[in-house]
């Protein structure tokens, strides 16, 4: 609803606006041309020659009326015939002048027109004198511009030159010294044969010899595992022999036991410690002297201490102690045998339960 | 543009004098309305149009009819030689720049005969205002003046001013619906 009055206030505001532009441009003043164009047209100057020339001849005009030689002033004091022949005298001199001027006017006129026309011709060479500097001028623009497309083209061809010469130096300094680590490295090449060749010789030298030792080892491998043997044997029958020392009914730790009150082992210790010279044999004397201590208190029907004792036994490894102390050697005679003699007391000990 | 314009221009570029005169007897009123509108006086507008036209005649030699009208292209011109002359000045105060310039904006009426009928209808309708309203819409519409120009003009308060042209314009819209030019 509210749309159409504001459409019809649009249309009246327009229409308003488009009669105000158009009442203002036709009720408005003309103004007048400016001046120069009033002045600049090619007919102007043959209008102001005409208007000289008719000022001329009416002042001519009136300087023969008025100016008559040897006439007074005034028209009043001669008889009216004689002036009348005078003025009509007058009038055809006049003629006479105004014909004669005329003709001029018309020379003038063709004078004019004549020079209107050199001078148009001369405008029109001048145009075309301009047309073709102008076509040469661009055309030497264009001949300078290829030149110079040109000149820049071989410049760059130059500079290509001088980098890939550039080059070309660094690729001879580069080959030059390829061919002499190209030389060394054939001398080099060389050596490294000749040490080649040294180190077949001496590998399969080594190889030899390496069989030889071979087969030695293997000869005396097998002696000393026989020899192994035989000392294990030889241990079990000393041990045997040495815990047959019990009754008959003495057998396992008490057997043990027995073994090692006999030959008061205990008692000993003190003396074969301070026999003992390496600290191999030193520390093996005091653990294995704690393990006989408790072997001689231990009460053989406690079932549980038996367990410890043997326990014991399992951790101190008396066989391997006594056989790492012996094999330092340098150890007198009783520290020997006291060693031997803990050992077979106190192997196999850790077996029992 | 017109075919009489396009006519012109080309006579005067093929030498012909008289054809500007033609154009300047055409286009001359326009730009002077123009320049009056934009709150020049009576001998500024006049110079004013004089240095238009000079302008004019020195490039309408590489005017081209086929990128506008000619009374496009003297608008222009007249704008330009306002500005400058505002440059120099303050540009008069009471004048609505924008219906001066509507002054170029509007074809040749001649050409329309239906809008001529509607322009004839406005200015019946105009006409038959009182005179004191009639007054105050010529202002407006023709002088281009603003509320206060107008207000300055007649020695009215501005608010007085206003409510007279509202009435004055409900009174010419009664008139065009009566004559059936507004619906």
């Amino acid at each position: 609803m509210s749309e159409e009055p504001d459409k019809t206030d649009e249309r009246m505001e327009g229409l308003l606006r488009r009669w105000g532009a158009e009442e203002a441009a036709e009720h408005a003043p003309q103004a007048a041309l400016p001046p120069p164009r009033r002045a600049a047209g090619p007919g102007a100057g043959l209008r102001y020659a005409a208007v000289a020339a008719g000022a001329l001849l009416v002042g001519l005009l009136v300087a023969t009326l008025v100016n008559r030689p040897g006439q007074p002033v005034g028209l009043s004091t001669r008889p009216a015939d004689d002036e009348i022949a005078n003025l009509n005298a007058d009038l055809t001199k006049a003629q006479r002048d105004l014909a004669g001027l005329r003709a001029k006017l018309t020379a003038l006129e063709a004078d004019l027109q004549a020079e209107r026309l050199r001078l148009q011709t001369d405008l029109a060479e001048m145009r075309n004198d301009r047309d073709r500097h102008k076509a040469a001028a661009t055309a030497a623009a264009a001949r300078e511009k290829a030149l110079k497309r040109t000149l820049e083209g071989q410049q760059a061809r130059l500079a290509a030159l001088a980098a890939a010469e550039k080059q070309l130096a660094r690729a001879k300094l580069d080959l030059a010294a390829a061919g002499k680590a190209l030389t060394q490295a054939q001398a080099q090449r060389h050596a490294s044969g000749r040490k080649l060749a040294a180190a077949a010789v001496e590998l399969a030298r080594i190889g030899k010899s390496y069989k030889q030792a071979l087969t030695v080892s293997t000869a005396l491998e097998g002696e000393v595992t026989a020899l192994k043997a035989r000392r294990e044997a030889t241990l079990a029958d000393l041990q045997r022999a040495y815990l047959a020392r019990a009754t008959a009914d003495e057998r396992g730790i008490r057997a043990r036991q027995v073994a090692g009150q006999s030959c008061r082992i205990v008692e000993r210790a003190a003396e074969v410690r301070s026999l003992a010279t390496s600290k191999l044999a030193r520390q093996a004397v005091d653990r294995l002297e704690v393990v006989l201590i408790r072997l001689e208190l231990l009460n053989v029907d406690d079932t549980e201490a038996v367990m410890a004792f043997a326990a014991l036994v399992r951790s101190v490894r008396p066989a391997e102690t006594v056989d790492e102390a012996l094999a330092a050697g340098g150890e007198v005679t009783k520290v020997r045998a006291w060693l031997l003699e803990a050992r077979l007391i106190l192997t196999g000990a850790g077996r029992v339960g | 543009m017109s075919e009489d314009d396009r006519h012109l221009v080309w006579r005067h570029k093929a030498g012909d004098n008289s054809a500007f005169e033609e154009l300047h007897a055409r286009h001359g009123r326009r730009v002077t309305a123009y320049l009056l509108r934009s709150g020049f006086t009576r001998p500024e507008a006049d110079d004013l149009c004089q240095e238009v036209f000079l302008r004019a005649f020195k490039s309408l030699g590489s005017f081209d009819a086929d990128r506008g009208s000619l009374g496009t292209w003297l608008g222009a011109i007249a704008r330009n030689v306002a500005r400058r002359q505002w440059r120099r000045r303050a540009r008069p105060e009471g004048f609505d720049g924008e219906l001066a310039e509507e002054t170029f904006a509007a074809d040749n009426p001649r050409a329309a005969p239906e809008v001529r009928e509607e322009l004839q209808a406005v200015r019946d309708c105009v006409a038959a205002l009182p005179a004191e309203l009639g007054r105050i819409v010529r202002l407006r519409y023709i002088d281009a003046r603003t509320t206060r120009g107008i207000a300055e003009v007649t020695d009215t308060p501005e608010a007085t001013v206003r409510a007279r042209l509202a009435e004055a314009k409900g009174m010419v819209e009664r008139c065009l619906r009566g004559k059936g030019v507004l619906e």
